[in-house]
């Protein structure tokens, strides 16, 4: 009773409510996701509602990584496509490793000492609001050029410097692609017909980032141009639900072999 | 935290010998344990894809301790050693880390007993609170701080403690404080056949989150649906607990009743609503019970052991955002036969902290010098009555003589493999699993035991048969060979039938014992008293070397 009476004397946290943000800052998501991943879709659906909550502000990567990424084989529920690339699988143990799936990293960023670059989604919730906060160094503007007959991109990447910073700046330039329509396992049941977003599909850049220089100067913008020939449509690789997506890093800023994002920028391939 | 632990032993070193004792004057104790694995990829058994078994090839476990005790006072610290573990993160995880893992200073003034550094302890059967260490669980979550216990009677003594729960090399950062009254009566009757005796005792443990904790349940919470959301919750959470050992002639009853004060806990089993979809897997926010209770009667060759437990929302841990077996402040007695046999012990059911309602009967009676026999019955359901596990076990012993033993057995089994392992569109599990086991003892120092058993299951991986033969010349030696087929295999599981056979030494010699063997291991959850890690597959050379001083 003496401990009920305690207990009533203390101070109830109360939870506080997401924030509006208005910013330019685009911070970039990248979830470590697999078909075979049972939780791998509640990290998705994570950071879908992430997405729409701050629209426009939020860019995400879904790479599919061995081995749950690996495709389905049960009987019923066989995967049509794997979603596995070198890269993906590259670029996860240049983060340090397969530590367990979902994993997802936000803007590279190592946050607390004590974690691995590769965290749950709930660990990014905590520092995703302090990001949104922050004064972008660059501005990124995508334009898209795409021929529907031959299937030929071409990407115009222009980086506006906002600020004047010196490092090892990258451009990190990629396709990504929504609405692929392939089997998942989901928490506790397999669907054929699951949903798949922001899906890696190829570099347009190198992994480790095309140089951009050591200095950012406002006013001194720097451009890129990259040309692709989407491959052939066969129920992925549909253009209509493909985009593009482009960050800068600062390898000058890094914990293993990848530079802390700066910004980033998605922009569909055909608006 | 290490060089603290240094320079505090060496002080202590100093200024025993300053007082003229020297360490001599005392008693010096300790052990090492150290487990070496050597990995060799065998991909069709899923023993690939982890660093260990693509780069590292190596992995090394050890403990080295050392005790000091000399006219109540005692002093103990611990080396820590893992390079390239899998134990923390078995899902393909490599973690290096050296360092002193515990140490502490207690001594007895008087009736006074004071402790510090990294404690171990538990009160009552473990409901509200259990510091202890369950290496091969990959647990080790000692109350870094002080504790003092002072006898207030020869029969009654109060207890309390203050401190952070220790992970790894470091600590979480709630702190957990918490008292304790344990006693005992004797009600003694010269008419009466026995004496009653009644061990009652009463504890509370009090968690508070830091403010790191706070913010990292917060910025969970924050983002949650309305239909879901959590408005307010206390930093402090109350978990109290009342129990008594009974003991009257042949019988023993111990019961237990705990109660903790709403707090916010992560349910693994409920949805969470994200816009349209939802996902298992949230917060929630109540107050927790558990109701526990053993009858025990051992007289004449007949043992009877009855236990029953109901438990509701007593997740209890450092932070809620801590899963798997991290950060637990508490433990709940597990309701399942402890089964020993390779076969029989696949299938464990872990102890279901948000919910579960369980009993188990165990019977034991023997006949003669000859024949002994063994019935056990588990049952266990979750909240919903779910069956999450049922186990009949039956076993007869028979003893012809001093060099012959025959054990024949019977097993049956269903198991939830959703709840306990998270496979998803998986029936439950469903076996019947005979074995036999022969030892014969040729003179008083060499021995052969033969094991035989097979486990019939159209589920998981499919049907299993197990052989060991295991020879003993005593003092030193001891041979194992055994293999583990999976002859009647689950194609969804395997691509064939794969063998998964082992050959061991050991060599023991006085308190020293080591290891070395060439194993191959299906993937399994290996459990210690309810509390379970999942095993990967292993293929490779295991090596052990363990001593007590």
């Amino acid at each position: 009773m003496a401990l009920g009476l305690w207990s009533c004397q203390e101070t109830e946290i109360v939870v506080p409510r997401v924030k509006e943000i208005v910013s330019d800052r685009v911070v970039l998501i990248e979830d470590f996701t697999g078909v075979q991943c049972t939780n791998c879709p509640n990290a998705s659906r994570e950071i879908s509602s992430l997405a729409h909550k701050y629209n426009g502000n939020v860019v995400a990567i879904a790479y599919h990584t061995d081995f749950l990424g690996l495709p389905i084989t049960k009987d019923g529920y066989k995967s049509k496509y794997n979603f596995t690339t070198p890269d993906g699988n590259l670029l996860e143990e240049e983060m340090g490793g397969y530590q367990g799936k979902p994993a997802v990293t936000l803007n590279r960023k190592l946050y607390d000492a004590q974690q691995e670059y590769l965290l749950t989604s709930s660990s990014i919730l905590g520092n995703i609001e302090s990001e949104l906060r922050s004064i972008p160094r660059v501005v990124i503007d995508i334009e898209n050029q795409y021929d529907a007959e031959t299937r030929k991109l071409r990407t115009k990447v222009d980086i506006k410097p906002q600020a004047v910073a010196s490092g090892d700046f990258r451009l990190h330039v990629c396709i990504t692609e929504d609405k692929i329509i392939d089997s998942q396992i989901d928490n506790i049941v397999y669907v054929k017909d699951y949903e798949h977003n922001h899906v890696f599909r190829t570099m347009l850049s190198t992994l480790a980032g095309d140089i951009l220089g050591t200095d950012l100067v406002p006013g001194s913008n720097l451009s890129r141009t990259y040309e692709y020939t989407l491959p052939p449509e066969a129920g992925w690789w549909v253009a209509s639900h493909c985009n593009v997506v482009a960050f800068v890093t600062d390898l000058s800023q890094k914990a293993f072999n990848v530079g802390a994002v700066l910004q980033a920028a998605e922009k569909h391939v055909i608006e | 935290m290490q060089k603290l632990a240094l320079t505090f032993f060496g002080f202590f070193l100093v200024l025993w010998q300053g007082y003229g004792q020297g360490i001599t004057g005392g008693k010096v104790s300790g052990g090492l344990q150290t487990n070496l694995n050597f990995f060799m990829k065998d991909a069709s058994i899923n023993a690939a894809n982890t660093p260990q078994y693509e780069t590292q090839l190596y992995s090394a476990d050890s403990w080295l301790n050392v005790n000091y005790n000399t006219k109540g006072f005692e002093a103990g610290i611990r080396l820590d050693v893992y390079n390239h573990s899998y134990l923390f993160n078995p899902n393909g995880g490599s973690y290096t880390g050296i360092g002193i893992g515990n140490w502490y200073v207690a001594k007895q003034i008087d009736k006074l007993n004071i402790a510090g550094g990294y404690l171990y302890d538990q009160i009552g059967s473990g409901i509200i609170y259990r510091a202890y260490e369950e290496r091969p669980l990959a647990i080790d979550n000692a109350l870094f701080g002080v504790r003092a216990s002072y006898d207030l009677t020869p029969n009654w003594r109060v207890k309390g403690f203050t401190g952070q729960q220790k992970f790894q090399f470091d600590r979480y950062g709630a702190i957990i404080k918490g008292a304790s009254i344990d006693g005992f009566i004797t009600v003694s009757d010269s008419a009466a056949k026995h004496t009653l005796t009644l061990s009652p005792g009463a504890g509370v443990v009090a968690r508070t989150f830091d403010n790191p904790t706070i913010e990292g349940i917060n910025n969970v919470l924050k983002y949650y649906e309305p239909i879901d959301s959590i408005a307010t919750y206390k930093s402090n959470t109350y978990a109290m607990t009342v129990y008594n050992t009974l003991s009257y002639g042949p019988f023993t009853l111990y019961t237990e009743a705990a109660y903790k004060t709403p707090e916010v806990m992560y349910s693994p089993t409920e949805f969470r609503h994200i816009g349209l979809d939802s996902s298992a897997g949230k917060f929630i926010k109540a107050a927790g019970t558990v109701f526990y209770g053993s009858l025990s009667y051992a007289d004449h060759g007949l043992g009877i052991n009855i236990e029953g437990k109901r438990t509701k929302n007593f997740s209890f841990r450092t932070d809620p955002n801590l899963l798997l077996n991290r950060g637990l402040i508490n433990y709940i007695p597990a309701m399942s036969r402890v089964n020993t046999y390779r076969l029989t012990s696949r299938y464990n059911p872990a102890i279901q902290f948000m919910g579960e309602y369980a009993f188990q009967v165990d019977v034991q009676y023997r006949f003669n010098d000859h024949w002994n026999a063994l019935i056990n019955y588990s049952h266990i359901n979750d909240l919903n009555d779910v069956k999450l596990y049922r186990e009949i076990y039956g076993e007869v012993t028979f003893k012809p003589n001093k060099k012959n033993q025959f054990i024949l057995g019977l097993q049956r089994q269903e198991y939830n493999q959703y709840i306990y392992e998270g496979k998803v569109s998986v029936p439950n599990v469903e076996t019947f699993t005979p074995y036999i086991e022969y030892l014969h003892k040729f003179n008083r120092k060499t021995a052969i035991r033969v094991e035989g058993s097979m486990m019939a299951t159209r589920q998981d991986y499919g049907s299993w048969a197990f052989g060991l033969v295991e020879l003993t010349i005593a003092p030193h030696w001891s041979f194992v060979i055994a293999d583990m087929y999976n002859y009647d295999y689950n194609p969804e599981k395997t691509k064939k039938a794969n063998n998964y056979p082992s050959i061991i030494a050991f060599y023991t010699r006085g308190s020293n014992r080591f290891s070395l063997g060439y194993i191959k291991q299906v993937e399994g959850i290996v459990c210690t008293g309810g509390i379970c890690r999942y095993e990967p597959a292993f293929s490779g050379v295991k090596a052990t070397v363990s001593t007590t001083f």
